[in-house]
């Protein structure tokens, strides 16, 4: 516990280390999903810059749209349409950038860990012959090839014995090292993070976790972060930003959050985290009532049915993103009227 | 691979209690079904004195176990009988039909596994666009279309209709003539210009060094085996593509995507692979619907093999030879599940033996 404070507190010294150079700018995003009854606007309007070395946590509920803006980054949605907003990776638009050309940037510049499954890999294929395939599709295999997928590996405490056996040969644990290794043997700037190891049982996870920081740090790279767990969040993530019915809510400083949450979502979310030794806490607190249907969704504010602060404006608008300051310096930003000056007022007699 | 060499040997093993119990369910139901008993539709042509007489030889008023023990020990020792209609020893009729039907079989496999895995892959692959309209059509036709229409369609076409066009030219006329004769396995007296060493005339003609009978040969073969390679590529392309549309969803495929395996790879490496391979059991599963095939594709183009003499045995009631075919189809299609098995063994990881 006392290394986990410790490390956050390295953090907030380092932060001027980052947040100069983005690598990942999303803007005004919009993507949906067509149904027979409309469209399921899975991604509404976000906006999100990752700078270069970065760990930002995406939080949200199941469905609010994360892994939908994972798959919107490497171009991979199933079945959804970008509707309009921008990417740059890079300086590259990849919104626009031919299929035959995203799929040159697939792996080696940018790549996703996905969600803990046991189906990442592919059942009729030796684990060796995953990497190298890997390997192959991007570069011209020679013995450093080798030494990398030992190396990785060695790192990710995956016996180099076990590398002639198929996936189905392996718990999910290791299952979802090898599918961590994959991403990583690449070398990818940027990697998206689904959930890497909510499937896990807590002490599989909690080693997995620790290897993942330690190659984080060592390997400087930068990564989005999806996940639901708050302690997760606070584990590993410099930034955090939360998600909700396809918003971003409110985006900061890791600690800023967890110590100051300016929206009522992100305060209702750590309200909810259980605590074992808090007495008062022990019964999980939760949020009443659940997120609105995705399909075409009013101009409102999207939290303003389940919001204990709310007032007839968030019925009626919808919020914009507001710029906060906090004394760190890290660009904070949430989507409230409460913080709105012209609309603050309004909430004054609460 | 011990344990797979003991699977093997296991297999191979249990291949003969599996005979024993299908011959035994031939055996009775040939006896007990209404209307398959021997004494009761025997050619209706013979006079009682010539029913008994093949009675007796049959031994049919003997006790049934009696009759079963001694149906076994014959059969174990390929004495099959005689049959009716040619006085011929049966397991010698059933030498010389073997031939032409394994040829057919073969060549029908050879063009209707890859057409079928292709047609599959490539429907899948395409879901719902237009490829897989026209591939989905293709196999629904084949799925309903009796396959002897299918046969004389192709007679019609392409040994009557095509060659027509081209009456005017008698060259080209007879090379077509040539090429798609609509029946028989060769052109008349043929069948006598070569040494028949193994009645596989494929190889006996290419022995006897006469390549000229071999292409011969080819050409007979070849409307039917695209005959039967259509059904077999038919039902092979339904399944695999429903297998694909279920693997193309599936995680191991985002995921390669996702580290830039290309397109095709991922595709027809990845999940047309793991498509194809369970298929393997569903091909020696419905290998008697294949040979059913057969049977029909050997009536439609008149080929002297297993399917037509079980055809021509059943229309004059040759109770002996029909019995005789029936056992021999029960231990290819026993063989051939084995063969099944072991290949998918060798294929999926994941069975376990
Ligand atoms: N292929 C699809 N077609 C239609 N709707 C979809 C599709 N994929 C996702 N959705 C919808 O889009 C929304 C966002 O889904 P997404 O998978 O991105 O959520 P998530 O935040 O990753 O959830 P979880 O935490 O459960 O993984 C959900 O409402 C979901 O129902
Ligand atoms: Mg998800």
């Amino acid at each position: 516990m006392t290394s986990s404070i410790l490390s956050s507190a390295r953090k907030t010294q380092s932060n001027d280390r980052y947040y100069n150079k983005a690598l990942l700018e999303i803007k005004n995003l919009i993507v949906e999903y067509p149904v027979k009854e409309g469209n399921v606007r899975a991604i509404d309007d976000v906006s999100l810059t990752l700078y270069r070395g970065e760990v930002l946590g995406l939080v949200g509920e199941s469905g609010c749209g994360k892994s939908s803006l994972g798959f919107t980054i490497l171009k991979l949605l199933k079945g959804g349409v970008i509707r309009s907003g921008e990417i740059s990776f890079n300086d590259i638009n990849l919104v626009t950038i031919p299929e035959g050309e995203m799929q040159l940037l697939r792996g080696p510049e940018l790549s996703m860990i996905f969600q803990a499954s046991q189906n990442a890999l592919n059942p009729l294929q030796k684990v060796l012959n995953h990497f190298i395939d890997t390997l192959k599709t991007h570069y011209r295999w020679n013995d450093e090839s080798w030494q990398k997928i030992l190396e990785l590996l060695n790192r990710l405490e995956i016996p180099e014995s076990r590398l002639e056996d198929y996936p189905f040969q392996f718990s999910g644990g290791m299952q979802q090292r090898i599918v961590i290794a994959l991403t990583l043997i690449l070398n990818p700037k940027l990697i998206i993070a689904d959930e890497p190891t909510t499937a896990l049982d807590v002490l599989v996870q909690a080693r997995l976790l620790e290897i993942l920081k330690e190659i984080i740090k060592e390997y400087d790279l930068t990564v989005l972060y999806i996940t639901h767990d708050l302690g997760i969040v606070a584990e590993i993530t410099n930034r955090v930003a939360i998600m909700y019915a396809g918003q971003i809510l409110e985006i900061g400083d890791t600690q800023t959050i967890f110590q100051n949450a300016a929206h009522p979502y992100t305060r209702a979310l750590i309200e909810a985290i259980p605590n074992v030794k808090d007495e008062e806490k022990k019964l999980l607190s939760f949020i009443p009532g659940h997120p609105p249907d995705l399909r075409n969704p009013p101009l409102i504010c999207c939290f303003a049915d389940r919001c204990s602060y709310s007032q007839d404006i968030c019925h009626s608008k919808k919020p914009q993103s507001i710029n906060l300051n906090f004394e760190n310096g890290v660009q904070h930003k949430v989507k409230c009227f409460i913080y709105d000056d012209r609309y603050g007022h309004l909430f004054d007699q609460k | 691979m011990g344990s797979l060499t003991r699977f093997v040997i296991t297999r191979i093993a249990l291949l003969i209690p599996m005979i024993w119990l299908l011959v035994t369910i031939v055996f009775f139901l040939l006896r007990v079904l209404p209307g398959a008993n021997p004494a009761l539709v025997m050619n209706p042509k013979l006079t009682n004195e010539q029913v008994e007489l093949i009675s007796e030889s049959l031994g049919l008023e003997r006790p049934l176990i009696e009759q079963y023990f001694d149906f076994l020990i014959k059969t174990i020792t390929f004495d099959l009988g005689v049959s009716y209609r040619t006085n011929i020893d049966i397991a010698t009729e059933l030498g010389l039909a073997f031939g032409p039907t394994l040829m057919l079989s073969v060549f029908g496999v050879l063009i209707g596994v890859p057409l079928g895995i292709v047609m599959g892959g490539v429907a899948g692959a395409h879901r719902e666009r237009y490829l897989d309209h026209i591939i989905r059509l293709f196999t629904i036709g084949i799925y309903s279309i009796p396959i002897f229409l299918v046969g004389i369609f192709m007679q019609m076409f392409f040994s009557y209709f095509i060659p027509d066009i081209f009456r005017g030219n008698p060259t080209i006329y007879a090379i077509l003539k040539e090429i798609f004769p609509p029946v028989s396995l060769m052109d008349a007296g043929n069948t006598g210009e070569f040494n028949h060493y193994t009645e596989i005339w494929l190889i006996d003609t290419i022995l006897s060094f006469r390549l000229d009978l071999t292409l011969d040969l080819l050409t007979h073969l070849l409307m039917p085996s695209l005959a039967l390679g259509m059904l077999i590529a038919g039902v092979i392309a339904r399944q695999v593509r429903t297998n694909m549309i279920y693997h193309l969803e599936q995680e191991y495929v985002h995921f390669a995507r996702a580290r830039g395996i290309p397109e095709n790879v991922v595709k027809y490496r990845y999940a047309l692979k793991n498509s194809v391979v369970p298929t393997i059991g569903l091909i020696s599963l419905q290998f008697a619907l294949l040979l059913a095939g057969a049977i029909l594709t050997e009536t439609t183009f008149n080929i002297p093999g297993l399917g037509r003499f079980l055809f021509q045995s059943l229309q004059e009631k040759d109770f002996p030879a029909v019995q005789g075919v029936m056992v021999l189809f029960v231990i290819i299609v026993s063989i051939v599940s084995v063969i099944g098995d072991v290949l998918y063994a060798l294929l999926d990881p994941r069975i376990t033996y």
